[in-house]
């Protein structure tokens, strides 16, 4: 995939028009970075690339149904079962992303080797962040949605994360990202969609 | 895909209290209780066990209510799983074997095997866990359906109870007839059919 095209996106939610005529578009090896309000509709955004949400108005190029071989979405919330062990958790991911796992690899990277056996109801909520970014590394996508991500995770592991998504882009991939709160990433491209509400 | 499906459901089952080993604890426990309760000769001891392993059923399948589906949306692992290559009728399809092997499998194997402790022959056994196997496929598939459509529903277990347990209705009273099994196998493909519409337009609204 080349690029993602947004054209004169519209979201309507309810009754209640979250953004308007909102056209973009990103080419590999760049950044979106996407910024607003409290109920902008940053979420909402991201959701609609992803496939959750149909566009009131407008349409997403390619036009396709995404899974997991075009987007990795990573949302606000952990996709983890709090009851389970950090390595349980690993094993269940790899049956819905059809892929081994080397979980030792993954825990070591992330720092996480200690928590192994622990339930992640016991870890922190930066832990459970970063555990919850392990899917990124799980398989390769064109595209990365990230959503809020940064939420939670102490300097150093922002400061690892963006080295991360730098990785990614230099080796031609895409990425979405929204933030509410300053992050120190360079992104080539800056929505703020407080301009596109109603 | 469905294969990975399944299995993951099934692990997570294992992983979870859900497990074979409680479901069908739970149920021998409330078989074995109803008894001491109830003063009841041989031959009404007998039918009440034909009524009670319906009852068994239906709430072992109520305890299943708030993990169907449920669980996934809240911690976001129906998102991945909503991005996986998957038709909406094979994440049902893959969630009925699941939920059917996990909660009504238990049981469809503990029938036989307490049935002679209630006085039943082996006849008499016979027809009632084909009735069983027949008509569970029915009752999980609308514990599906409702969950599905009503996932985002935080801690509403009772609610949606209460719209499972009248719908059970129809297989209880076929369940307790012998020889049955050709009406409760009707049945059980009609709920199987709503059931698989009704969880791929649970699923479709999701995103919304």
């Amino acid at each position: 995939m080349d690029y993602l095209l947004a054209e004169n996106l519209s979201c309507i939610r309810g009754s209640n028009t979250v953004f308007k005529n909102l056209s973009f578009k990103v080419s590999r090896g760049q950044i979106l970075h996407i910024t607003g309000a409290n109920g902008s509709g940053k979420t909402s955004l991201l959701r609609m690339i992803a496939g959750f949400i149909y566009p009131s108005e407008g349409k997403i190029i390619p036009e396709k149904n995404y899974t997991h071989k075009d987007v990795h979405f990573v949302g606000q919330k952990y996709a983890l079962k709090k009851n389970l062990s950090v390595e349980k958790n690993l094993s269940l991911w790899s049956y819905l992303y059809q892929k081994k796992i080397n979980t030792d690899q993954i825990l070591s990277d992330l720092d996480l080797t200690q928590y192994k056996d622990n339930d992640v109801e016991v870890l922190s909520d930066g832990q459970k962040r970063r555990l919850s970014i392990a899917r990124l590394f799980i398989h390769s996508a064109p595209i990365w949605l990230l959503d809020e991500v940064h939420v939670h995770l102490d300097s150093e592991w922002q400061v690892k994360l963006n080295h991360y998504i730098y990785n990614y882009i230099n080796e031609g991939g895409i990425v979405l990202i929204s933030s509410n709160t300053k992050i120190e990433l360079n992104s080539n491209i800056d929505i703020n969609l407080t301009n596109y509400n109603v | 895909m469905f294969k990975n499906l399944l299995l993951r459901d099934l692990r997570l089952a294992y992983y979870s209290s859900s497990n074979f080993i409680y479901i069908g604890s739970f149920f021998i426990l409330v078989t074995i209780l109803i008894p001491f309760v109830i003063n009841t000769e041989t031959e009404g001891l007998k039918s009440v066990f034909q009524g009670l392993i319906w009852v068994g059923l239906a709430l072992a399948l109520l305890l299943a209510l708030d993990r169907i589906f449920s669980s996934d949306f809240d911690d976001g692992n129906l998102d991945i799983i909503l991005r996986m290559k998957v038709s909406y009728e094979k994440i049902y399809l893959s969630k009925l074997l699941s939920v059917w092997i996990t909660y009504c499998l238990p049981i469809v194997i503990i029938v036989p095997l307490i049935s002679t402790a209630f006085n039943l022959t082996i006849n008499e056994t016979i027809f009632v866990t084909i009735n069983l196997f027949c008509g569970s496929f029915g009752m999980a598939a609308t514990a599906i359906g409702i969950n599905a459509l009503l996932m985002g529903l935080k801690r509403m277990i009772y609610l949606k109870s209460i719209i499972v347990i009248p719908l059970y209705i129809p297989f209880m009273i076929f369940g307790v007839e012998q020889g049955s099994w050709p009406v409760l196998s009707a049945l059980s493909m009609i709920a199987v059919v709503v059931a698989s519409f009704a969880t791929s337009y649970g699923l479709r609204l999701y995103g919304e």
